[in-house]
């Protein structure tokens, strides 16, 4: 074990922490609302849309992250640029950051996913709950807003927060479209004298704290949001 | 001019005609007990009035406002729900909400109060339905089913409608819970302001209905004070009702 290399590299690893969540965060905050109004429509069994939309879902979840890196990377710059020339002009796709391609990956495949945990959540609050809201006069928004979402995050955060570290994780395959986060820096560092072993351990320690840190806090937000769960007397 | 009116009202759920035409009108003050045999259509009817189920067909007035079922806007439907409140079997109390939140809830979004007077008057009308101050921060789910029922009641009252509508409030309760929530809807009834009950509990009716109607097959087959339905009916089916009923609780 080359210990003097792991503590030469191990500042330069957690420089790029802050790649790995930037991506991590993006592909959450877009893909989760995105994933929101998926359920919401899907639900609603919106004719059309909603088909359209099962379709989105069950590809996304078919194709592996990787695939979908590459087509990100590949043919999202080439498809841009020829729409850019069907519209009469050229677009310069070469200058657009790599990572923003790997969070249109991310963020599609978050959509995807977070809106299955979404429409779970969402029949899991009582028909009955929505019918009082209404009775008492609620629009449809309030009732949602004030009464369905609040219980349907509840239940969905502890799915969510699987959803979550396993993006973080998944956030390391942006190092096939050439983004330095976590792995892809740990993989260059250790190229010149081969430390693969040191390198794969320091990356495996960083992504495990990580992980710790965000089961804690989902654990925290599940339970603060549960606490009108409490024992029943009846 | 009647407080409810109900004209020629149809539904049918797919190939299911569930309602076949009733008219319904009820004065100010009146207390209407609605009975009949589980199928008949009485939940439906009474979920039309505030369209939890849009009928198909007919119209639906509540204190002079008018909306005709075949072709109604979403913006009457919400005017037409804030003349009227709901009390249902299952209680249906918003389970992230305490108590308290519950009854003040639609004060806040729907009326636009403050908070502080839509807690003033929450806990005013909590006590009224026998929920004092250590109840009020208490989450639905810790709380007894009649608890939860009389909290429903609190929170159907609080918007002060010109109808409170009753949907079977006893029939999810344990039996022993049952009195103290019909002792609650009757002091309700006892303030004047108008009820429609859906129930099968005919001693209260007995008790406190002005009017009762009994629903079979979709169709109103006879009304009248509860003394001449419920102990000298006219209809032969609304006798066999009864009966099955009073021997079932004997």
């Amino acid at each position: 074990m080359d210990f003097p290399f792991m503590l030469q590299a191990l500042p330069e690893i957690i420089k790029a922490i802050p790649v790995t969540f930037f991506m991590a965060v993006a592909a959450t905050a877009v893909g989760w609302i995105l994933g929101l109004f998926i359920a919401l429509i899907r639900r609603a069994k919106t004719p059309g849309i909603s088909q359209v939309l099962a379709v989105f879902v069950s590809f996304m979840r078919g194709v592996p992250l990787v695939i979908l890196l590459y087509i990100a990377y590949y043919a999202l710059p080439t498809m841009i640029y020829s729409y850019g020339l069907s519209i009469g002009r050229e677009i310069d796709v070469s200058g657009v950051p790599a990572i923003l391609y790997a969070i249109t990956a991310l963020v599609l495949d978050q959509a995807a996913y977070s809106s299955e945990i979404f429409r779970s959540a969402l029949g899991s609050v009582d028909e009955g709950q929505l019918e009082a809201a209404y009775s008492v006069g609620m629009t449809k928004t309030q009732a949602m807003i004030r009464i369905i979402l609040p219980q349907a995050f509840a239940v969905a955060v502890p799915n969510l927060g699987g959803l979550f570290v396993g993006l973080v994780k998944g956030t390391s395959l942006a190092y096939y479209v050439g983004v330095y986060e976590i792995t892809a820096t740990a993989q260059l560092l250790a190229l010149p004298k081969l430390n693969y072993i040191e390198a794969y351990i320091m990356t495996t320690v960083i992504y495990e704290v990580i992980s710790i840190i965000f089961n804690k806090v989902f654990n925290v937000a599940e339970n603060s949001l549960k606490r009108f769960r409490g024992v029943a007397t009846a | 001019m009647a407080k409810v009116e109900l004209t020629n009202i149809h539904k049918s759920f797919g190939d299911n005609h569930i309602l076949k035409g009733v008219d319904m009108s009820i004065e100010e003050g009146e207390v209407v007990v609605i009975l009949g045999p589980s199928g008949s259509g009485k939940t439906t009817l009474l979920r039309t009035i505030n369209f939890l189920d849009a009928a198909d067909e007919g119209s639906v007035s509540v204190s002079g406002f008018k909306v005709d079922c075949k072709k109604h806007r979403k913006s009457e439907i919400i005017e037409l729900r804030r003349k009227t409140a709901m009390v249902f079997q299952n209680y249906n109390l918003f389970a992230n909400k305490t108590i308290l939140e519950n009854v003040m809830e639609a004060l806040v979004t729907v009326k636009k109060y403050n908070k502080k007077d839509a807690e003033k008057a929450a806990i005013e009308i909590l006590a009224k339905v026998g929920l004092g101050e250590d109840r009020l921060h208490f989450y639905p789910s810790q709380l007894s089913g009649g608890q939860q029922q009389r909290a429903g009641i609190a929170r159907a009252l609080i918007l002060n409608p010109d109808v409170i509508l009753f949907d079977e409030p006893t029939s999810a309760l344990d039996p022993e819970l049952v009195g103290e929530v019909l002792q609650t809807i009757k002091a309700v009834a006892q303030t004047g302001i108008t009820m429609i009950v859906v129930t099968h509990e005919i001693a209260f009716a007995k008790e406190v209905a002005s009017r009762v109607i009994f629903m079979e097959g979709g169709k109103i087959v006879e009304q009248g004070p509860p003394e001449e339905i419920l102990v000298h009916p006219q209809e032969a089916r609304t006798k066999e009702f009864l009966n099955r009923i009073i021997n079932t609780n004997a």
